[in-house]
């Protein structure tokens, strides 16, 4: 029952990343979607859960080996000193400029549905805010309040997801089957970069507190993502058009602008629907701020890792507010994703088991 | 450490009497005098016991704290029985004190003390104590009889259906109340003491096959972490071992209800009895257990499910509605149909002040109202509430100070706010809503949105004795399911047949079906006395051989 233990349970491991990849690349995914394979976009992240299992087996892969290890005793273990802080700097600067970008993305949508006349900076700071609320309490907080946001994002999203596909029009989809094979591949890769939460179960691993089960929790997260993520493709194609999908940078925004609720007690929506996107943006912001801060307090060595968590934040924000417009900072975001989102996906992963393998470090070469 | 002590010649920094018992009764009684110097209601009185067996002793208690029928009629009319005994009649027993234990007091709570601070400290908690000539070793007669208000309904926590008892302010009948309703050896109570002046009296109470040991400990280290001159209620002690003191929620739950006490007991909490304190403290609190009121378990599941979700609905409201009034109206008024949103903008036609300035005003004479109604007596308290609640807001609506629509919103929050059954938390929701009224006013729904995740991270980072504050809504071990059973819905009796998660896991059921196995089990005697002793496990072979 003393739960100070820096340990977080399987159910809050699978929730966390259910709700760290239900971030802004959904809101944005119709769009690209749409764009490389018109009204088929929707088959795109059924093959992209085929990379995304590749991707699980082998982040999974590497931290079984080094159960309990953090990511930096492991990459120095595997890699040797110099080049394990290499690389643990390497991810946190990685991890620095994707939550910048995408704390960008949600600042913008943020001003075009809540606050146009609030400057992006003010409401970016206060995002961070909260984030450095939540993230200075440790893994546990963040677990717990995964476990409690769960409720409040998916339950309407599923509300609402009902009730559009009981109006929508299906016949927008077809015909069917209309795609090049090259779009599909091209597609399912672009489309795979949404599982990059995946990414920080390398650090965050290491508090599970049933380790061999943390494969089993990242099938769960990445098959119920893709679920969504082919509904609301399926949905927004439906609702409002594919050529309009493809026109529109906020898709889904557009969407739920389209749908009238029974009862019409509330017109416009959306306003209020955008209360789970700021709930699940914020769990992969806060996220993305701990597994940052953590790499550099471990890199460090303090024994008190959140103190790092402060430093972190002003780098986080300059990225954010570094893209000089809405246009650009989308143009940063799907192309940071797409060119970096592999590396700590398959590559650097790969390559460290790889590199274990051969130089017979980790828990497998070392068990009788 | 500068918290205020008595160091001197006789008493230690934490107020304690290093004087030793004399063999010498003048020496005591010295003592006794100078210590006792100036206080009118300490009676003291040496007596001689006879000429048969010359023996002298001192008696002393304070008066009003004594009961002195016990000690006058009783134990002064032995004394003076012996005095008038034959020879061959005269009672002759090794040491006086054990004379007196055996022919003088009337009373089985009697016993020997070694220490004057011990002597000191029963005299001023209302026992009578006797310095016997000779002898090193005191007497004290548990004589507690001062006077003390009746068992009276709970004020705080009234109920429809279910017991009308609630504790009061002295110990041993609050301990009494609970121990009526748990006739088991297992419910254990330890005393302990508070404050070097005050030495309040504290019962940890706790069931010893459910109660987890680590959280029996926890509460009594942290009982002993601070010194302090004095305590006066539970108030103090809850202040005192709480795990945060910067969040605003409470992390103990306080009660008056000694029904309520009992069913916690049994789910694996530890009590906190207060001596002058009529309210319980009840350790660990989860934010879900102040949504239950003991009257929920009293009626039937269907009406208690809905009368719990009302509860929650309506704590939303209490910290929520000013806050997403102002940041509709201000900042998304085209979320309204337009009919309301004409209405709203009509009412507010010739008002002055701005909604957010409107809202504090009437929050704030609202809080004003209520603090007023609690000062005055009862006929003005509510005198008061009618003439600021009805008069003034007429008044201030009439003068175009404010709208219709915010006393509508005020009362609203108001009703919602006494809706919910704890107190502590009504009191953290009411400071809750100006941090939301503050951030809606500058950043619409998306600032309320910040407020509302700020509530969550702080809620999920905060813990009470080691259990997470949102137990069992958050489930760590996956044990925790069982308790949401006893939540939002408070399912049937039946259902509800697991303890949560702070109760020992080997003691995880609470009810189940009687089987006919579990009645008729051969439990085997553990022998003459439990735990074994060897003497006795010797004779037992020697009688079964």
């Amino acid at each position: 029952m003393y739960t100070h233990n820096s340990r977080i349970s399987m159910r809050q491991f699978k929730i966390l990343l259910l709700l760290q990849m239900f971030n802004m690349s959904i809101l944005v995914l119709p769009n690209t979607c749409a764009k490389i394979a018109s009204r088929d976009g929707y088959w795109l992240p059924v093959f992209s859960l085929i990379i995304g299992v590749v991707y699980i087996y082998v982040i999974t892969s590497l931290i079984d080996r080094f159960r309990g290890q953090s990511f930096v005793d492991y990459t120095q273990a595997i890699l040797t000193k110099p080049f394990g802080i290499a690389l643990t700097i390497f991810f946190a600067i990685k991890i620095v400029i994707s939550t910048g970008l995408e704390l960008r993305l949600f600042t913008e949508m943020i001003n075009l549905a809540l606050l146009p006349n609030t400057p992006l900076e003010v409401i970016a700071l206060l995002m961070l805010f909260v984030c450095y609320y939540l993230v200075k309490s440790g893994i546990e907080a963040q677990g717990r309040m995964a476990e409690i946001l769960v409720y409040f994002v998916f339950v309407p999203v599923i509300l609402v997801m009902c009730f559009i596909m009981y109006k929508a029009d299906y016949e927008q989809l077809l015909p069917m089957f209309q795609w090049e094979i090259q779009d599909a591949i091209k597609g399912s890769f672009m489309t795979s970069v949404t599982y990059m939460p995946l990414e920080f179960v390398l650090v965050i691993g290491a508090f599970a507190n049933r380790p061999q089960k943390i494969r089993k929790c990242c099938f769960f997260a990445v098959g119920v993502i893709t679920i969504l993520e082919i509904l609301i493709i399926i949905l927004t194609f439906t609702g409002i058009g594919t050529i309009e999908t493809e026109r529109e940078i906020w898709p889904v925004l557009a969407l739920m602008q389209s749908i009238q609720l029974p009862g019409s007690f509330l017109e416009n929506q959306e306003i209020l629907m955008m209360a789970w996107w700021i709930m699940s943006v914020f769990m992969y912001i806060s996220g993305g701020v701990y597994v940052s801060s953590l790499l550099i307090g471990n890199l460090f060595k303090f024994k008190r890792t959140n103190v790092t968590v402060i430093p972190i934040i002003p780098f986080i924000f300059l990225v954010a507010i570094f893209p000089d417009g809405l246009v650009y900072a989308y143009d940063y975001f799907v192309g940071f994703q797409v060119k970096m989102g592999i590396w700590f996906l398959f590559i650097i992963p790969l390559a460290l088991i790889l590199i274990a393998k051969l130089r017979k470090v980790g828990a497998h070469e070392t068990q009788p | 450490m500068s918290i205020p002590h008595n160091e001197d010649k006789i008493h230690d920094r934490a107020n304690k009497i290093m004087l030793s018992i004399s063999e010498n009764l003048e020496a005591n009684i010295k003592n006794i005098e100078y210590l006792f110097k100036n206080c009118a209601d300490v009676i003291k009185r040496e007596v001689d016991i006879g000429a048969k067996m010359p023996l002298k002793i001192y008696a002393v208690y304070v008066d009003g704290l004594i009961n002195r029928e016990l000690i006058e009629n009783v134990f002064l009319s032995r004394i003076i029985d012996y005095k008038n005994l034959g020879d061959e009649d005269t009672p002759l027993t090794t040491t006086p004190t054990q004379l007196i234990m055996d022919h003088f007091s009337a009373t089985f709570d009697i016993s020997e003390m070694q220490s004057m601070d011990d002597m000191v400290r029963s005299i001023l908690s209302g026992d009578t104590v006797i310095f016997v000539e000779g002898t090193n070793v005191g007497l004290k007669i548990a004589s507690r009889g001062w006077p003390g208000r009746g068992i009276s309904a709970p004020e705080t926590e009234a109920v429809i259906r279910g017991p009308r008892d609630g504790f009061v302010e002295t110990i041993r009948f609050n301990t009494v109340l609970i121990r009526r309703r748990i006739r088991d050896t297992k419910l254990k109570v330890e005393m302990t003491s508070i404050g070097t002046r005050s030495r309040t009296d504290i019962a940890i109470m706790y069931m010893e096959d459910i109660a987890e040991p680590n959280l029996v400990e926890d509460v009594k280290q942290r009982l002993q972490k601070y010194t302090i001159d004095g305590i006066f209620d539970s108030g103090y002690v809850e202040q005192m071992i709480e795990d945060s003191y910067k969040s605003p929620f409470p992390q103990t739950q306080a009660t008056e209800r000694p029904d309520k006490v009992a069913a916690s007991l049994l789910e694996g909490k530890v009590a906190l009895v207060v001596d002058t304190s009529p309210f319980v403290i009840l350790l660990p609190a989860t934010l879900n257990c102040f949504f239950q009121a003991a009257e929920d378990y009293y009626q039937r599941w269907e009406i208690m499910s809905f009368t719990r979700i009302l509860r929650y609905i309506v704590s939303f409201l209490s910290f929520a509605l000013p806050g997403l009034y102002i940041a509709i109206l201000n900042f998304h008024p085209s979320m309204l149909p337009t009919t309301i949103v004409v209405s709203i903008a009509a009412s507010r036609e010739g008002i002055a002040f701005l909604s957010v300035l409107e809202i504090i005003i009437m929050e704030m004479a609202f809080e004003l109202l209520k603090e007023a109604g609690i000062r005055l007596p009862g006929p003005v308290g509510h005198a008061i509430g009618v003439v600021g609640g009805i008069v003034i807001g007429q008044a201030a609506v009439d003068a175009k100070l404010i709208s219709p629509m915010i006393v509508i919103i005020v009362a609203l929050t108001a009703i919602a706010t006494f809706a919910i059954p704890d107190y502590s938390l009504t009191t953290a929701f009411r400071i809750i809503k100006y941090a939301f009224i503050f951030i809606c006013a500058l950043f619409g729904l998306y600032g309320f949105f910040i407020g509302l995740l700020i509530m969550f991270a702080h809620l999920a980072s905060l813990e009470s004795f080691g259990t997470p504050y949102l137990s069992p809504f958050i489930a760590n071990d996956g044990r925790a399911s069982d308790g949401l059973r006893d939540t939002i819905l408070r399912y049937p009796l039946f259902m509800q047949n697991k303890r949560p998660r702070f109760a020992r896991k080997s003691q995880k059921t609470r009810m189940r079906l009687k089987d006919a196995t579990s009645t008729t089990q051969p439990v085997t005697p553990p022998g003459p006395v439990y735990p074994p002793d060897p003497a006795y496990k010797e004779e037992d072979q020697n009688k079964k051989s």
